[in-house]
This record gives structure tokens, sequence and C-alpha cells, in this order.
């Protein structure tokens, strides 16, 4: 396979940092917002996809030109945001509900930015919920979510960056419709009134 | 609707489906409302979350970080260090093992020199010494559970896990050692067999559990929540429901099985939830909305026994 990146990607091997400095600048908006959707925190996601960028350069010379690079530093920053919201977990040792709450804070801070559909009077309220919902999944039924529907990813390109079975994601997209759907019953009745 | 109708429709939204099956699902959304409406609600819910402007002004700063850190940090490997950090887990835990080894010798040697006690457990070491070796969650070098046994006949757990070298823990189901293991393993996220062998391991042993340990029902509610595989979610909700018998569940521990019960995506497991709510809190009004949202449930079996529920709940609320 071969991608626009290549050349770039073949410089940096040999040591080139701007050639690297290039595939950062090309490719940060993307992997941040990825990042974003998992860890909620704007400056988490922020250094989470920088140390993924440092990470990657640092394991360049393993990378075999076998997926795009985008592809293969998302996947190292999937990776990296994932560990991140489990050490999280484990040094806090919060119960599930506090922690859940922390992240509803941060991670709808992120979301009520987002557009959404014009819903006039109901739209921020939509949007709230909303925020909430997705909040209230798992990380990764949210990472399959988003990776689908906001960056459209192929669910077998999900598996490969999560490192998991095409079955699994397709399980946690199944799961996470699901839930939202039910959060958002009372909100998208309104909707359908208006 | 029926749950693989709805699936269908979810990969079908999500422009997963072949030409065929989509042409299957544009017939069904044309002909049946209900379909219709299924598919309005998931275009409504893929909302495009573009990423935040402040952030965007930000990553020009992380450019430059990500390019100073490049060049003023030794950020790529030295040739040695492959040799003593390897890339891959396996043989990082070879290089962990070679130095602490090397450690142990040259202690060993020092205060074998100055006629100390020796540094490695004799045979037969108490156990309440490898107790005192359980590994705390996060502290130390701790590489996983092994294996997990439990004697049918004393209901001992016996528990092996790695550190440098294989450790054995011997105790009761309730013994804070055997709990912070077992805990451990339902947490290991890359040692599915060790969750399971955890999970049949609380499910044999409940009945000699006095209480459900407040730790080991945590991670049970963490495995029904980020645990992919169903299996092992069915499992951990039989540990939960077994743990809690003669016991209430408390509010967390309740709400994990009522969002499992209502929104799990594998009709088995919204089954078991049901009956293991019903069971454990069986007539008390403060189920009623979820066994009322149970009946919408696309599952006939879960419709009907939330309405049976339902039915048999009057008496304890005054406006059914």
């Amino acid at each position: 396979m071969h991608t626009p990146d290549d050349a770039l990607v073949s410089a940096a091997q040999h040591g080139d940092t701007r050639a690297f400095d290039a595939l950062v600048r090309q490719h940060n908006r993307a992997v941040v917002h990825v990042v974003l959707s998992i860890v909620g925190s704007e400056q988490d996601a922020l250094d989470v996809a920088q140390e993924a960028f440092i990470r990657a350069y640092r394991k360049l010379h393993t990378f075999r030109f076998e997926s795009a690079f985008v592809t293969w530093v998302t996947r190292i920053a999937i990776n990296e945001a994932l560990s991140v919201q489990k050490r999280r977990r484990w040094r806090h040792r919060l119960r599930l509900e506090q922690w859940q709450e922390a992240q509803t804070e941060d991670t709808t801070r992120f979301l009520w930015t987002a557009p959404t559909p014009d819903r006039g009077m109901l739209g921020d309220e939509f949007r709230r919920a909303y925020a909430r919902a997705m909040a209230a999944l798992s990380d990764r039924e949210r990472a399959v979510f988003i990776l689908k529907h906001t960056h459209e990813y192929k669910l077998r390109e999900i598996a490969g960056l999560l490192g998991c079975a095409e079955g699994t994601v397709k399980n946690y997209l199944f799961r996470a419709t699901r839930k939202l759907r039910r959060a958002l019953a009372d909100y998208r009745d309104h909707a359908r009134v208006h | 609707m029926r749950e693989s109708t709805e699936h269908h429709l979810i990969l079908y939204v999500a422009n997963e489906l072949d030409a065929d099956a989509r042409a299957a699902a544009e017939a069904l959304i044309a002909a049946d409302p209900e379909a219709r409406a299924f598919v309005d609600d998931l275009q409504t819910m893929q909302q495009p979350a573009a990423l935040p402007q402040r952030v965007a002004d930000q990553l020009p700063a992380l450019e430059a970080r990500v390019a100073h850190t490049l060049r003023t940090a030794s950020v790529a490997d030295p040739p040695w260090r492959a040799w003593l950090w390897p890339e891959n887990t396996a043989g990082r835990i070879w290089a962990m093992r070679l130095a602490l080894a090397v450690v142990l010798l040259t202690a060993g040697f020092v205060l074998g020199r100055q006629g100390g006690a020796p540094l490695m457990p004799e045979a037969g070491v108490a156990p309440e010494a490898l107790l005192a070796q359980a590994p705390q969650a996060g502290a130390g070098y701790f590489d996983g559970i092994s294996d997990i046994h439990v004697d049918p006949l004393t209901g001992q757990v016996e528990v092996r896990y790695q550190t440098v070298a294989e450790r054995v823990v011997r105790g009761s189901p309730a013994d804070p050692a055997i709990t912070a293991l077992l805990e451990g393993a339902l947490l290991d996220a890359n040692n599915p067999a060790g969750r399971l062998n955890a999970l049949r391991t609380l499910v044999s042993t409940a009945a000699h559990t006095p209480a459900p340990d407040a730790q080991i029902v945590d991670a049970l509610r963490m495995v029904l929540t980020e645990e992919p595989n169903d299996g092992l979610r069915l499992q951990a909700l039989r540990a939960l429901g077994l743990l809690h018998s003669g016991h209430t569940f408390e509010a967390p521990a309740k709400a994990t099985v009522i969002e499992v019960m209502l929104n799990d995506a594998n009709s088995a497991l919204r089954i078991e939830a049901l009956q293991l709510l019903t069971q454990n809190a069986a007539g008390t009004a403060d189920l009623t909305p979820y066994l009322e949202a149970a009946t919408a449930d696309t599952n006939a079996f879960i419709q009907r026994s939330a309405e049976r529920l339902l039915d048999r709940l009057p008496e304890t609320i005054p406006n059914r």
C-alpha cells in the first residue's frame, strides 16, 4: 500500500526530523480528535497525542508500510489513551460511579461544543443529554461509536485500531447504540413533536 | 422489533452491509414504519462532533512541543537499548528476571560474606509469610495469575501467580490475600483465561463467602461494564447474584444489573439480569419503572417476564 506519507516516513526513518514534523502537522488534528473522544479532557488529549507522536518516532524503525502512517500512529494513540484511562482507575481506586461522574464532567465539556442538528428550543437540552449518555458508555463502546460515526472508519479498521476481533467491535457498536437510544428516548419523542 | 433486525439496521446506518443486505434493509425500512422510526433515531444519534476550536488552536503548540522533544531529548533509542530493554513483553520479562537475578546474587554474596540471613525463603515457609507477599494492585512487579484452584471438599482456594517466579497462596475465599488476587485477575485486561478462572472460582465458592466483598463487587461491575466477551459477562452476573444470596444489592451493584437488564445487546444477559434483580429485590416498588421499560424489550421472553412480575407488584404499590 502506497500513501502520500511514504516519502516523509522514509525520510524520518533516516533521521530527518523535519519530515517527521511534517507528518505531525498533517495528522495531529485527526489524532487529537480520536484521543479526545476517549479521554474526554482536552488537556489529557493533547498530552496523550504528544506522547503518541514521540512514541511513534521512537518506534519508526518498526513501521513496515503495511498500513497508512496515520492509521499506525492513531493505533498507538488509542492504546495510549486507553491505558491512561485504565491507569487513572487503578491510581485513584475510585468507585465506578465517582469515576463516571468525573468522566461526565470532562466528556460533557467536549461534546457540548460539538455542532448538532438544529433542534430549536430543545437543542441545548438534547446536547447535554447526548453528552451525558456518551459519557456513560464504557471507554471502548464510546471509542467504537465515535470512530465509526464521527471518523467514519470501517468496523474492520476499528478492530485493527483497538486490537480486537471485528465481531467484538460490532458488539461494542450494538451496545453503544442501544444505550444511547434508550438514554435519548425522551428527547427523541420531544424532537418528533416539535 | 427483533434483536437481529435491530442489529441489521444498525449495520445499515453504519454503512457496513454488502449490496444484497443493504437492499433488504431498504425494503424493510420502506415497508415497516417501526424500522423507519428506528433508522431515524440512529441517524439522529450520529453527531458529527467537530474538534473544539480551543483545542484546534493548541495544535501548533503541540507540534512545537513534539519538535522540541525530538531535537533536545535522546528520543531515538540508542543501539544498546534493544539489548537491555527489548521491544516485546517477553523480552522485557527476561531482561527484568536477569536484572533481578544479578541483584539477588550480588546481595546474597555480600550478605553471605557478612554471615547474614539467607535471602530466599526456605522450603516449607509458613503460609502467613506467603500471604504477606500477596501483591497489592499497582505495586511491585506482578506478572499475572497463572492458575486458580478450588478444593471442593474444604472450599479452600489456591492461587498461583507470577512475580519473578511462581508463587502460591492458599486460603478461604474471604481471605484478604485471596480476594486481592481474585480482584487482580478480574481486572487483568490481558488475561481472559485468568478472568474466566476467577469468575468460576467466585461462582463455586460463593456459598463459603459470608458477605460480598466490596472490592470484588466493584471488580464484577467493571467486568459487566467493560468485558467484551458475553460468556464472561454472564459468569460475572451469576457470581454477583450468588455472592448476594441472602444479602440485598447495594445501590451501585443494583444500578449495574439494571443497566445490563435494559441495555445489554445480548438477550441472554438481559434475561439473567432480570431474574437476578427480581430474586434479589423481589416485591420492591422501586423496580417498577425498570420492569415497565423491560416490557418494551425486543425479546418476547423478557417482555412476558416483566409483565408477570409487574402483575405481582400491586400489593406493594398503591398507584397500580
